[in-house]
């Protein structure tokens, strides 16, 4: 019957469109539109975040109220007014979820465990901590540029890598500025354009950030793109079906010496931008749950989730290039004569610290803010 | 914006909507087109939008000049003026910085100070050559001059083949522009079944081909055994393949959902049984431009016919980029063609045995050319010839390719070598299954496709 009435709607318009016709569309809607569902359903029990039904795990809280972030203070650390009292030191953290790690409520967090250290011991400090998921170091150079003004930093702590490595990799071995993921690639890129150019790096901040606005049809692009990237269904088929292909590429065994050097600029812009403000650069070697000795027994979620987000190197390559952007991280605190603290060398490798390869665990951020506190104590005691 | 974006799964059903909507009255449909392609050609850089807006109206008006004069001499000074503009454009865009680069080189001196840094717009070879293409034929009197900047706009700007082809004939295009729409329920079936089969042969394919192993072979040859040499090759043969005519494939089936009909542009090319017919089976749109603009122009079979060719070949290998691999790809090319001149290019072996040879030597032979267009260097193109000649099976003990690829690439080529009738069943039996089942499959593809991302999104040709 219904077929009938849908052929007689087309031969009724013999020359023309209706949109009966297209009708496969809408079923095509339909289709995605629960497969959505019964995705955001499965990862909602399962405690991911959810665009449809919220997020099943929401930041863990402080009982404590006086931690941000809130409207007025854009850091997820304890709240203070803008302006620091006399003798007051303030520090700032640059990280990513490595610092930022919604699992743990923001005074179980290495950095405020470390403050609340240093409190103990009677100095007088305020952390601020700068880390939000995603972010890579020319983000956290963007960050710290734009809020010492109101917020006077007297020190700067950078605890940053592996999604400037990430970036990186695509960067490095696509070789092409657009191939490079859209959230983190151009602004890096027009800003390492700058960097080979010698220019100052401050400079290249602003012209990386005048350069980078968006015009109106790439807003729409890009939000478009999000909305895609955000989905239940997206991140579902990336990671079964990309995570899994990964491993039969033809993978590369370091990031190379492109990748480092380009890394490494990163850095020294971080310093530079520091000293320019009068404000005490830090840097920390970054610290891994695995070795290459121990990457055998990496668990296949943790090999699959990076494998999420770098595409072009093998596990091993992954580790060595960490090993190796560590290395030079010394090499830059020597030269600069900038503290750095040893991370790496503390807790590399012990994977009962770490949730997953990189992020820590509520024992894991106990044990690093021990480190961060001892390293903090000898800077401020200079 | 690309044909494997999202933004295009938003894309192309709000145009199809508002073509639906507005279809009946002829103007607006115009206007939907138009608004469409400008849309999709700005997603990219909305500034060289106003390239193809010049181009056009340049077009437009001398157009509408030669179709009034009546003296040959001012027709063939408005063909030179339109000659001029838009290879002038092609050549500050494509070509400038390779010239002076050659000059450089040439007088010794550095001349870098005369380089732009103007992006190359995407499509700037296509859509110059449609528009040209325009021009030629009003002077030469084969086609009557478009009346309408409205239809003359969308000819030059239609989305579906703005960007890579295929190149479109103002006598193909233009009247299916001054009918009303038709497209009934089997055209919409078909066409998307064509645009998820391009879509397929793109994303699946093609960026896997590349992601896997071509891209590492040709990165760095030196750390591949000859064997894994030839298999990125063979592998790149089927990348390049599937990637354009899965493009072309997207574009005809969007074309056809719009109620529209682009030629073929490929048909089964790596069949050819030798390298003339393999031109009537590859990028068919841009071969038949160049012998009835360029060839024929220079004067075709009628003399010097291996100079014409050898001719043509260097400018089509030129058309594809700046570059001395294209150009030398396109020599070779042209060596081939001017051999193979006194063959029939339908000639076929009257043996089994015979025709598998002549495909197959015809294959290899097209596959070297494929070595010259893929090579970043000529030391890049060295490396892999020394590879390939150290006649070694494994390096380092074993296969750096991964099943995977191997897997991949007997894919791509069972998808090329499957005779056409066999795909033909196949999407007629598909497309007279109930709506339900094919959207639950198309759904499932997006899904699949969406979490495919390995390898360049970019089709190959948008660089051309």
């Amino acid at each position: 019957m219904i077929r009938t009435q849908v052929n007689l709607c087309v031969m009724s318009y013999p020359h023309q469109m209706s949109f009966r016709t297209f009708r496969v569309f809408a079923w095509i809607a339909v289709w995605l539109l629960l497969a959505e569902v019964a995705l955001e359903l499965r990862a909602y029990s399962r405690g991911w975040p959810t665009v449809l039904f919220g997020d099943a795990t929401p930041p863990a809280e402080s009982s404590a109220s006086e931690y941000g972030p809130t409207d007025r203070f854009p850091f997820r650390s304890r709240i203070y007014p803008e302006r620091a009292e006399d003798g007051t030191t303030r520090i700032w953290l640059g990280s990513s979820s490595y610092a930022e790690d919604v699992r743990q409520p923001p005074d179980r967090l290495f950095i405020s465990l470390a403050e609340t250290t240093l409190h103990a011991k009677e100095y007088d400090i305020e952390v601020f901590n700068s880390s939000r998921g995603g972010l890579t170091v020319i983000d956290n150079l963007r960050d710290l540029t734009g809020s010492h003004d109101r917020w006077g930093f007297d020190m700067a702590v950078l605890y940053q890598m592996t999604n400037d490595m990430d970036a990186l990799t695509s960067f490095v071995f696509a070789g092409q500025p657009d191939q490079v993921p859209v959230d983190l690639g151009l602004q890096s890129f027009l800003v390492e354009e700058a960097l080979r150019a010698d220019e100052p790096s401050m400079v290249t901040v602003e012209i990386a950030e005048q350069d980078s606005r968006p015009s109106i049809n790439e807003r729409v692009m890009s939000s478009v793109q999000r909305a895609f990237e955000s989905t239940s269904a997206y991140a579902q088929a990336k990671n079964q079906i990309t995570s899994r292909l990964v491993p039969s590429r033809v993978l590369a065994s370091r990031l190379g010496d492109d990748g480092n050097a380009l890394f490494f600029a990163r850095i020294h812009a971080f310093i530079d931008a520091c000293l320019e403000r009068d404000i005490q650069p830090v840097l920390c070697t970054f610290p891994t749950s695995h070795t290459a000795e121990t990457a055998h027994s990496m668990p296949s979620d943790s090999v699959g989730n990076l494998f999420r987000y770098n595409i072009y190197l093998s596990v091993l390559g992954w580790i060595a290039s960490v090993a190796e952007l560590n290395e030079g991280l010394r090499a830059i605190a020597a030269e600069r004569e900038v503290p750095i603290f040893e991370m790496a060398e503390a807790v590399t490798g012990r994977s009962d610290l770490f949730r997953d390869f990189t992020h820590l665990n509520r024992e894991g951020h106990e044990v690093v803010s021990q480190i961060l506190a001892k390293g903090l104590e000898a800077v401020l005691e200079r | 914006m690309t044909f494997n974006s999202p933004q295009y799964l938003v894309f192309l059903p709000l145009v199809i909507f508002f073509y639906i909507a507005l279809h009946r009255r002829e103007a607006r449909r115009d206007f939907v087109l138009l608004t469409a392609s400008y849309a999709f050609y700005m997603a990219w850089n909305w500034k060289y939008a106003g390239l193809i807006a010049a181009s056009t109206l340049l077009d437009y008006r001398l157009g509408l000049w030669m179709d009034r004069s009546t003296r040959p001499r001012s027709r063939r000074a408005l063909l030179l003026v339109s000659l001029v503009m838009n290879l002038g454009v092609l050549g500050l865009f494509k070509y400038f910085n390779f010239f002076v680069e050659v000059s450089s080189d040439a007088v010794g001196q550095d001349l870098s100070a005369w380089r732009h840094d103007f992006l190359l717009p995407v499509g700037i070879s296509f859509y110059t050559f449609q528009t040209l293409s325009y021009t030629i034929d009003l002077y030469r009197r084969e086609i009557q001059a478009e009346r309408s900047l409205l239809k003359f706009a969308v000819f030059v700007s239609f989305f579906p083949q703005l960007v890579a082809g295929p190149i479109v004939r103002a006598a193909d295009f233009l009247p299916q522009l001054r009918r009303t729409p038709s497209v009934d329920q089997e055209q919409v079936l078909s066409g998307l079944w064509r645009i998820f089969r391009g879509l397929f042969k793109k994303v699946v394919i093609a960026d896997l081909l590349a992601g896997l192993g071509v891209d590492a072979v040709f990165a760095n040859p030196q750390e591949f055994s000859s064997l894994e040499l030839l298999l990125g090759l063979y592998g790149y043969a089927f990348q390049i393949y599937n990637d354009f005519s899965g493009y072309s494939d997207i574009a005809i089936g969007t074309a056809a959902l719009l109620g529209f009909n682009i030629n073929e542009n490929f048909k089964r090319p790596y069949l050819s049984q030798n390298v003339r017919e393999f031109w009537t089976r590859w990028h068919i749109s841009l071969s038949s431009w160049l012998r009835d603009y360029l060839y024929i122009s220079l004067g075709g079979n009628r003399r010097r016919q291996g100079v014409n060719m050898m001719l043509t070949m260097l400018l089509g290998g030129l058309w594809h980029g700046a570059a001395l691999n294209f150009v030398l790809w396109g020599a070779y090319h042209g060596v081939l063609l001017a051999f193979a001149r006194g063959k029939n290019k339908h000639a076929s072996a009257s043996t089994w045995f015979g025709r598998a040879r002549s495909r197959l030597v015809t294959f290899h032979l097209v596959l070297f050319g494929w070595l010259l267009f893929r090579v970043t260097s000529w030391a890049n193109f060295s490396e892999f010839i020394e590879g390939l000649s150290r006649l070694t099976l494994v390096e380092g003990g074993h296969l750096a390719l991964k099943p995977a690829f191997l897997g991949i690439l007997g894919l791509g080529a069972l998808i090329h070598f499957t005779p056409a009738e066999w795909i033909q069943t196949t999407a007629r039996r598909f497309t007279a299954l109930p709506q339900p089942i094919q959207a639950g499959a198309y759904a499932a593809m997006i899904l699949l496709l969406g979490g495919l991302t390995i390898g360049s999104p970019a089709f190959i040709y948008f660089q051309f």
